[in-house]
């Protein structure tokens, strides 16, 4: 009785839909259409991705042939302890010109100060936490990056924010024994340069300054170094 | 290497090596997406395939949608179509594998309109016999909201599309034996909530 009712349920359900619909068409034409669109969003990400991902090669290889991706690189990882003395140098300075030093191609200290004037009171008077320490502590057997960084921050704070011009050249000496060839090696020669004319050491002075006027060092600082030297060494009169 | 003697049975006989059929190109060119053969498709199979989604949803308008997913899913699967059964299972399968959302929108539009009573049960002005058939099917599909969505699939295709075991395992994908137990908890449950309805 029971197999019967479901039976009876069975085929009145087989009977009542047997597949027609009047939309038929209608679902046809929707199909249709929505596969179109797909394959046209298929086909149109090749002519998307093809110049996006060229473009994206052509910028990572100009910034690696420019050096350009070294350092923005470094300036997105912000002060990693293996970072490289630019962003090192580029802490100790304000942020605008922090900025300034890591898109530019020179990465010269825009915040020292070239002739024999006094320290700069603008900048910042925080002193780094190794220079805290003391100079005499600063070198080791083999230092690394970031204590040359630290050494190169501490030279920098000796000598622009109220240090000593003695102290200041020898941190710039001690720099540039560990570091004579490294990324920051013309600043902290320049800024020695400077030391030396503050203490009076002309001679001397002039004479570090000459590779600078020379254009060794290109552009980098030569009209103020030509202008130093001829402070620092009058030309005698006819 | 002289592909006859590639294949040993396991008796230790040479075997000859399975060779693949050669593609068939109506379904190349709907795995492609070519629009006429996917046209053609449809033109050979809305029907059954609308038929099925009817008999397991209980409502046009989410069999429709059933149609149109099962359609647009079929360029992408039938690659998978060996040609073991007729193209036209396959594409019930393909709405089997799709059908779990459709159930659940049916069967929840089937108790919130039961709920509120905004149509009435059944027509008044059909005759004795088909107002009985009428409300019995209406109330087999409420009974089948009650089931598991593999048991509906197997009751759908073996009770109502009458379809023997075998051909209803291949579009399920599962044993004949679990399809056929699969239908017996379904009449058995089925009976019992008709009954519960009282359907006698």
């Amino acid at each position: 009785m029971n197999e019967d009712l479901l039976e009876r349920a069975a085929s009145a359900v087989r009977e009542r839909y047997d597949g027609g619909s009047d939309r038929a068409a209608l679902t046809e034409a929707h199909v249709l259409s929505a596969f179109d669109r797909k394959n046209r969003r298929r086909n149109r990400l090749p002519l998307v991705a093809i110049p996006l991902l060229a473009a994206m090669l052509a910028t990572v290889a100009w910034g690696t042939v420019s050096g350009n991706l070294r350092a923005r690189l470094r300036a997105i990882g912000g002060a990693h302890p293996t970072s490289k003395p630019l962003t090192a140098k580029a802490s100790s300075a304000s942020p605008l010109v922090s900025k300034q030093r890591l898109v530019g191609p020179a990465p010269e200290a825009s915040t020292q100060q070239p002739m024999l004037a006094a320290p700069s009171s603008g900048r910042s008077r925080r002193t780094p936490v190794i220079a805290k320490s003391g100079p005499r502590q600063l070198l080791t057997a083999s230092p690394s990056e970031s204590e040359i960084d630290a050494l190169y921050r501490a030279a920098h704070h000796e000598q622009f924010a109220g240090g000593t011009p003695a102290q200041a050249l020898l941190l710039w000496d001690r720099y540039l024994a560990v570091a004579p060839n490294g990324s920051m090696s013309p600043e902290a020669r320049y800024n020695r340069a400077i030391a030396l004319a503050r203490l009076g050491r002309k001679g001397e002075a002039a004479t570090a300054l000459e590779p600078f006027a020379r254009g060794e060092y290109g552009g980098y600082r030569r009209t103020e170094a030509e202008s130093l030297i001829e402070v620092l060494r009058p030309r005698p009169l006819p | 290497m002289n592909p006859w003697y590639s294949t040993r049975t396991v008796t230790g006989e040479f075997a000859p090596p399975h060779i693949e059929p050669a593609p068939n190109l109506f379904l190349v060119a709907l795995a492609a997406g070519e629009p006429r053969a996917l046209s053609a498709a449809y033109h050979e199979h809305h029907r059954a395939v609308r038929a099925f989604a009817q008999r397991l949803l209980g409502d046009e308008s989410a069999a429709e949608d059933m149609v149109q997913e099962a359609f647009l899913a079929l360029p992408g699967a039938v690659r998978r179509f060996r040609g073991d059964t007729s193209l036209r299972s396959f594409v019930i399968a393909v709405a089997v594998n799709h059908a779990r959302h459709f159930v659940r929108a049916a069967a929840r539009r089937r108790k919130h309109v039961s709920r509120l009573a905004l149509e009435p049960a059944t027509p008044v002005s059909l005759p004795d016999e088909l107002l009985s058939r009428e409300q019995l099917s209406q109330a087999l599909f409420r009974a089948l909201d009650a089931l598991s969505l593999e048991q509906r699939v197997a009751f759908v295709l073996c009770v109502v599309e009458e379809r023997a075991s075998h051909e209803a395992a291949e579009i399920i994908g599962a044993p004949a034996p679990t399809v056929r137990a699969r239908v017996q908890s379904a009449k058995k449950r089925l009976r019992e909530l008709l009954e519960e309805g009282g359907f006698r």
